[in-house]
């Protein structure tokens, strides 16, 4: 698994202009791979079990490859940035940016025959929002202030003021604030009696209204998807089977693809093709062809405690970033060198973002000026993980040479993950995000808005708290007008990269490997790995 | 001629006589040359910085380059020479090696001698607690250790906790310190044991009877004449204890928990090595032969060195 898997949540956004567009374009559009292409059983390995199938409990971005085969969102997108409809069969959004309408296909079944209706939507809203669900998105869905969430939350309402249905086949969804970036937000119908069974059964054996049913799911083992016998939705159904193996390494499983035991190489978004194979693999006349890449919606950074001694000044943050050099193993192909944190394939990424170039005679200058004895000691996290290995000790050897000594702890992901949210617990971390939307507001809102620190846990692990750019990032989220909105998280961005709460590091390509056999669309800068998407065609 | 020539000399000679542990020694010296040497390279440029990351180590891939592509034995996956990284990795397990072997055979020839010779309860006591140490494996207990003193370090307080003795106090921080006191730990049962057994037997032998008989105090009959007697024994139970403790250090860096980077450790290296097996071999295998030679030199002085004093033990 990736260092730090960040926003380890599910869904996305971007331009309500494109999405109404998009809307329209794709409402009646033929879906993608129309032509039928029905057949065979689609095999996979993957390290560990899914941590849920209930979509309201599922957190890692791993996992969402699982929803798209169980679940048919309202909308769905492609390209990482276009909406199309996919269970609702068209939306609209009122002119103050508010109130979203989203009107239901009529023929949707779960896979126990009953008809999708949309009081199963709304139930997955209020699940979500509800605080006793211990929802992973919970957070995620609040940024987006449903109207009556706070009541609701605080269990002063039965049910979410700002969602209700008109009749069985429309939703209506109202914010307290406009935010053009919800139609993003991923919204699954849930069967409430499926769903109250006792125990984790829903977890385990889900019921939803996607291509895919559970036919067996062995912890440790197997974990085998089969069709859903009432699915009527808008994509066509590819296999007669999914298996996904759990268990091995990825080593193992690059092994056991090249032995046409596997149709994919690599199952996790966060992860690509082993780095030590994938010179061989791209010499390999076998299978160079059948290497695909794609920029993921992602940023890999240390977070450098701004609450912590000596990191609390700012020059010797900069000093840091300008000490490391990034671009160091880029010929790999394996990432894009960051200047800041929003990724070069996202439509706000700023090209005269300066960042920090390599420069240790300047890191050495900043130091001089802090007047701070040298060598500066300091401790850096970071978890188990091959790439994580190389970059703490990349690092390390970078920051020895203008005068920081740097003791790297190694620590399990979730260990690492805990540790970092507690303030004053660790300076430096190695961590990442992975965007759940096409818009800055995720990346840039969710870690470096200085109201999110408290006593609790917090995604803010830079413990990062500029009034300006809280104050800009409230602007932002409620700003319509495209260009507007850009200029405001591009600004943003800047001041964040000034302050350095973060040693800047990469932004991840994702390198998957598939057999001459699997055709179709697989990989995107959001979600990359869509198994609803591809076929067998041998 | 000092008295300690004269020993150096006798050593070399037993060791000479013996093409074993010859053999053994010869291969220990060139690593401990090395080792030893190891700065002097570096500040002459004889030999590349452990822990440079260098811009040229990796190829047009990002990929470790193979031996002989300027650099001698390759370079690893974050572009370091792994020639200057196996050098200076000899001397983190030799001193690491030794240093343990000495620990343990200070408490193992200690605990064994007192067992060994006061008998009755101590020795009841001694050995139940000595074997309850060897149904242990050695590498799960270093394991455990390693793990109390946990990566922050732990303060160890040598003095009652009532009482403000703190200059008693020793702070253990993750290190070659700490590794080789772990190791040393965990590795003196089998010594205590065999010195126990040693000393059983000669404690009953006529000169001791003899010196008892005249009045010797204990700490005479110890010091004077059981150590001496043992001592044989001792000297190659160490040598191949040493083969053990370098190994046991190569396992905890395999593991992640040795010596922390960016010391260069040969069982370190292995395990960064070991993803690019397929395609740099280099990374495992020259680390890996290292630590076969060193782990063999030793067992060869030490099964020489039997061979040489073994017949001196008899009757």
């Amino acid at each position: 698994m990736k260092p730090a898997p960040a926003n380890l949540t599910r869904f996305r956004p971007w331009l309500l202009a494109v999405a109404s567009l998009a809307a329209m374009a794709f409402a009646s559009a033929p879906a993608a791979g129309d032509a039928l292409h029905p057949g065979g059983t689609f095999h996979l390995a993957r390290a560990d079990d899914p941590q849920s199938l209930d979509p309201v409990l599922q957190q890692l971005a791993d996992d969402f490859l699982f929803l798209s085969l169980l679940y048919l969102p309202l909308l769905d997108n492609t390209n990482g940035v276009d909406l199309v409809a996919c269970a609702a069969r068209d939306w609209n959004t009122s002119s103050d940016g508010r109130t979203f309408t989203f009107h239901l296909r009529p023929d949707l079944r779960f896979s126990n025959g009953r008809t999708v209706v949309a009081a199963d939507y709304a139930y997955f809203l209020e699940r979500e929002a509800d605080p006793r669900n211990a929802s992973p998105n919970f957070a995620l869905l609040g940024a987006y202030h449903i109207r009556g969430a706070a009541d609701f939350a605080a269990h002063r309402t039965k049910h979410l003021a700002g969602v209700h249905t008109d009749g069985t086949q429309t939703l209506v969804v109202e914010l307290d604030q406009p935010d053009p970036t919800f139609p993003f937000y991923y919204i699954f119908a849930l069967p409430q009696e499926e769903v109250e069974r006792p125990g984790d059964a829903f977890a385990r054996h889900p019921t939803g209204d996607g291509p895919y049913m559970v036919d067996e799911w062995t912890r440790g083992v197997r974990l085998v998807f089969k069709p859903n016998p009432f699915y009527t939705g808008p994509a066509p159904r590819h296999f007669d089977r999914i298996e996904i193996m759990i268990g091995g390494d990825e080593a193992t499983h690059l092994l056991m693809f090249e032995r046409g035991e596997l149709d994919l190489a690599n199952s996790t978004a966060i992860a690509s093709i082993p780095e030590p194979d994938q010179a061989r693999i791209l010499r390999d006349p076998r299978w160079k062809r059948y290497v695909e890449r794609s920029p993921l919606f992602a940023a890999h950074f240390a977070n450098l405690n701004t609450q912590m001694p000596p990191l609390d000044d700012r020059r010797v943050r900069q000093a840091i970033n300008y000490a490391v050099d990034k671009t160091r193993r880029a010929a790999s192909g394996r990432f894009t060198p960051a200047k800041g944190l929003i990724p070069p394939c996202m439509p706000a990424y700023n090209t005269n973002l300066a960042g920090y170039p390599f420069d240790p005679p300047k890191a050495r200058r900043l130091l001089a000026e802090t007047g701070l004895p040298l060598p500066l000691h300091l401790t850096l996290w970071y978890a188990t993980d091959q790439d994580s290995i190389m970059q703490a000790q990349e690092i390390q050897a970078d920051l020895h040479a203008v005068g920081i000594e740097l003791n790297l702890r190694q620590a399990s992901f979730s260990e690492l993950n805990d540790a970092a949210e507690i303030p004053g617990k660790v300076q430096m971390s190695l961590s990442g995000w992975f965007t759940s939307m096409p818009d800055p507001k995720d990346i840039l809102g969710s870690q470096f808005d200085g109201r999110t620190i408290t006593n609790a846990a917090t995604y803010n692990t830079s413990f990062y708290n500029n009034p300006e750019v809280n104050r800009l990032l409230d602007e932002a989220s409620r700003t319509l007008e495209p260009g507007r909105r850009l200029a405001l998280y591009r600004k943003i961005e800047e001041m964040i990269v000034g302050d350095a709460p973060c040693l800047f590091l990469k932004h991840p390509i994702l390198c998957e490997l598939r057999q001459p056999w699997l055709k179709g669309p697989l990989l995107e800068p959001l979600w990359p790995i869509r198994l609803d998407r591809v076929w067998i065609e041998r | 001629m000092s008295p300690n020539s004269g020993f150096f000399k006798a050593s070399l000679r037993i060791i000479c006589a013996n093409r074993l542990a010859a053999t053994g020694a010869l291969i220990i010296l060139l690593f401990a040359l090395l080792a030893l040497a190891a700065p002097t390279l570096l500040r002459l440029h004889l030999l590349g910085d452990p822990n440079q990351l260098n811009l040229n180590g990796l190829d047009q891939d990002g990929m470790p380059r193979s031996p002989g592509q300027g650099y001698w034995l390759g370079s690893d996956n974050l572009g370091r020479d792994v020639l200057s990284r196996v050098i200076y990795g000899a001397r983190v397990s030799l001193l690491v090696g030794v240093a343990s072997m000495l620990t343990a055979t200070l408490i193992g020839v200690t605990v064994g001698l007192l067992s060994g010779f006061y008998g009755g309860k101590l020795d009841l006591v001694l050995m139940r607690f000595t074997e309850m140490n060897l149904t242990i494996p050695s590498i799960l207990l270093a394991m455990a250790f390693t793990s109390l003193i946990g990566d922050n370090g732990r303060v160890i307080h040598l003095h009652p906790a009532a009482l403000p003795w703190h200059f008693l106090d020793i702070t253990l921080k993750r290190g070659m310190l700490s590794v080789f006191l772990v190791i040393g730990f965990v590795s003196w049962p089998g010594m205590a044991r065999i010195v126990r057994a040693q000393v059983l037997g000669v404690k009953e032998r006529e000169f001791v009877q003899a010196a008892r008989a005249l009045g010797a105090s204990h700490w005479r009959l110890i010091w004077r004449h059981l150590l001496p007697n043992i001592l044989p024994t001792v000297i190659v139970l160490a040598a191949m204890t040493t083969a053990n403790t370098i190994l046991l250090e190569a396992g905890l860096g395999y593991l992640g928990i040795g010596v922390p980077p960016p010391a260069p450790d040969w069982g370190t290296m292995i395990t960064e090595g070991q993803p690019y097996f397929a395609t740099a071999p280099h990374l495992v295998i020259v680390p890996g032969a290292a630590i076969v030679l060193t782990v063999l030199a030793f067992n060869l002085l030490g099964q020489g060195l039997q061979e040489l004093m073994g017949p001196r033990q008899k009757p």
